[in-house]
């Protein structure tokens, strides 16, 4: 055996190596991810699994509540939205509509469109402007007339660990979501439930 | 071989004496371009040119106020989000950075901020969504910059603006229990007796806090006793441009020094604000705040950090040029003049900010009008008229404009649509 090629190439081979194991660490990928699986929360800020957990509680609490009138049918609902009184952009018009999809994908109740009643009159306009047919055009004050206004709001607490000597900084987030059921006719709130979830998170103080 | 270690040490020298400590370029360029009245070129200058990881916070911020001032509001809500997002990523002490500046200067640290200074993200932000007439973001922005002022509320406490603003984006988001918490902070904690006391006590009598409206109302200037506001124009008005931080230096002997950012004391210029509408003299209740005192504040509530560390990166290139000496006394000499050399403090801040925010809200009557804001700031006066301001009584109208010596010279941002200006010196 050759010495002083051996030593020549092992350094050699080590720096290939080296060099193919950074590549292999530095590479971009991406992964898809079932949304019904457990997720990894990276932080304690809210995120796509709680608001998974959150319509899921509350859609079941509606189906199964006997507090709503039905004896003249499927009660019909108007969404009014869910007032966001947390630190952070939530986008809470996504737990609204998912709830809505739930329920009405459900079957037990009937909602009306708030967001295209503009849209809906325009288009009523637009028929009735000499444009369509009179026997293709809709026939008007047929529009459904809600019993009941679904609204709610989320809110959010948030505790951090006081300034001490620690190696980890600790974050409590606690968030409170409250959908309510009002009746129109009686302004009678017929239905309220509320989903918790609190969560605490830690972050090294220390880092590269 | 002596010969080598030598040119190795003078390289490494000239590196300690070389590394960044000057503002980067792409943010110099973009900031002159801003103060030369040339936002857009400005913006395209922080988007494209490549700006160090050290230096980017700067550049989201530098984008979020310039986007501001041209009135092109969504884009400065995403470079401020930027902002806070960077920031929240950058919380922890980076050994590397902290490493590197004990034997060179915090200018080789990524910039994270003075207090005000991320406070004022808020700040911004909650103009922004006012103005785009998103009151529940603004509401959020706010929620996130009482996070600050709870940390930081003791430095930042001088800020009477934000904390006027965050009641006014609660009141907006309808939440006047939240605002009426806040003007209370206001008066009892800021001390202060005037300039919101209005919205503060027509706030309070909505809640029917009679108590409460009453003390507010004791502190009502003669002319705003008019009753409740049947439509009102909130005008975000920033004057000027922020004082820099320059270098403090203190020396402890003949080749040893410490070198600290400092804000320069400068004379507080005189200020003062008329309303005309239609042609006529109006009344507004007017809340200034100069920000170079809370910018000042929060430094100084650094101070103890900023000394301490002093003293270490003193000690550490003390002992390294002396441990260098021992064995070669040119190689110690050489580096005990590049660490000489290396002590600079590190003055960098968020320079596009302006000297003043002014809150000028100025009740109206439902319909169009045509109002005219007088600025005198020492020997300078401005007129800015600001045409078709639509007042609906339901909602209050936002506008933001700024002006004054060292402000850029921006006469027609998009949100004055033919809004003119001039500039007379009596």
């Amino acid at each position: 055996m050759n010495l002083s090629k051996l030593t020549l190439a092992t350094p050699m081979r080590a720096a290939v190596i080296a060099v193919a194991v950074l590549a292999t660490g530095c590479a971009a990928t991406t992964r898809t991810l079932d949304p019904n699986e457990d997720t990894i929360h990276y932080d304690a800020n809210y995120d796509f699994s709680d608001k998974k957990e959150i319509v899921a509680s509350l859609t079941d609490s509606l189906m199964n509540t006997p507090l709503l009138n039905r004896e003249s049918g499927k009660p019909i609902i108007v969404t009014y939205g869910i007032a966001n009184e947390t630190a952070e952009h939530i986008n809470t018009g996504g737990i609204s509509d998912d709830i809505r999809l739930s329920l009405i994908k459900a079957g037990e109740y009937r909602f009306v469109n708030r967001k295209q009643r503009d849209n809906v009159l325009a288009e009523a306009d637009f028929q009735y402007a000499g444009f369509v047919p009179p026997e293709q055009r809709i026939i008007e004050g047929r529009q459904l007339g809600a019993n009941y206004i679904l609204s709610g709001t989320l809110r959010s607490i948030e505790k951090n660990q006081p300034r001490q000597w620690r190696l980890n900084k600790r974050k409590l987030v606690y968030y409170s979501l409250n959908l309510e059921m009002t009746n129109i006719q009686t302004g009678e709130v017929s239905w309220a439930d509320n989903v918790e979830i609190a969560r605490e998170s830690s972050q090294p103080i220390l880092g590269w | 071989m002596l010969s080598r270690l030598r040119h190795r040490a003078a390289l490494l020298c000239a590196a300690i004496v070389l590394q960044g400590c000057a503002t980067n370029s792409s943010l110099y360029d973009a900031r002159n371009q801003f103060f030369s009245g040339q936002p857009q070129a400005a913006l395209t200058t922080l988007e494209t040119e490549s700006i160090s990881g050290r230096d980017r916070l700067l550049a989201h911020l530098d984008r979020g106020l310039i986007a501001h001032t041209a009135g092109d509001y969504e884009q400065s809500v995403l470079a401020f989000r930027a902002a806070t997002d960077m920031l929240a990523r950058l919380d922890f002490i980076s050994v590397r950075e902290q490493s590197a500046s004990l034997v060179t200067n915090d200018w080789v640290s990524t910039y994270k901020g003075e207090y005000s200074e991320r406070l004022w993200i808020h700040t911004f932000q909650m103009m922004n969504f006012l103005l785009l007439n998103r009151p529940d973001s603004a509401a959020v922005e706010a929620r996130q910059a009482l996070q600050v002022l709870d940390k930081h509320g003791d430095h930042l406490r001088k800020d009477v603006y934000t904390r006027a603003l965050i009641a006014m984006s609660f009141e907006a988001a309808g939440k006047p229990d939240s605002a009426h918490i806040e003007y209370k902070k206001l008066f009892q904690e800021a001390r202060l007796n005037s300039g919101v006391a209005r919205r503060a006590w027509q706030n309070a009598k909505r809640l029917g806090r009679e108590q409460d409206a009453n003390d507010f109302k004791d502190l009502i200037s003669g002319k705003a006793r008019v009753g409740d506001r049947k439509g009102e124009l909130v005008v975000f008005l920033q004057t000027g441009s922020i004082p820099h931080k320059t270098p403090g230096e203190i020396y402890i002997d003949a080749s040893t020094y410490a070198s600290f950012p400092i804000y320069p004391v400068i004379p507080r210029p005189n200020i003062k604000l008329a309303v005309n509408k239609d042609g006529e003299n109006h009344h507004a209740d007017v809340l200034t705040l100069q920000t170079v005192d809370v910018s000042r504040a929060a430094l100084a509530a650094r101070g103890k950090s900023i000394a301490t560390k002093q003293i270490l990166r003193v000690a550490a290139k003390k002992g390294i040029a002396h441990a260098l000496a021992r064995e070669d006394e040119l190689l110690g000499a050489l580096f005990s003049v590049a660490f000489l050399a290396s002590e600079v403090a590190d003055t960098r801040s968020w320079e596009t900010l302006p000297a003043h925010v002014t809150l000028v809200q100025i009740p109206l009557s439902e319909g169009n009008h045509s109002v005219e804001l007088q600025v005198r700031e020492d020997s300078n006066f401005y007129n800015v008229v600001i045409p078709n301001v639509e007042i609906d009584s339901r909602r209050t109208t936002y506008r933001s404009l700024r002006i004054g010596s060292g402000a850029p010279r921006l006469v027609n941002p998009n949100n004055l649509p033919s809004a003119s200006s001039t500039l007379r010196t009596p």
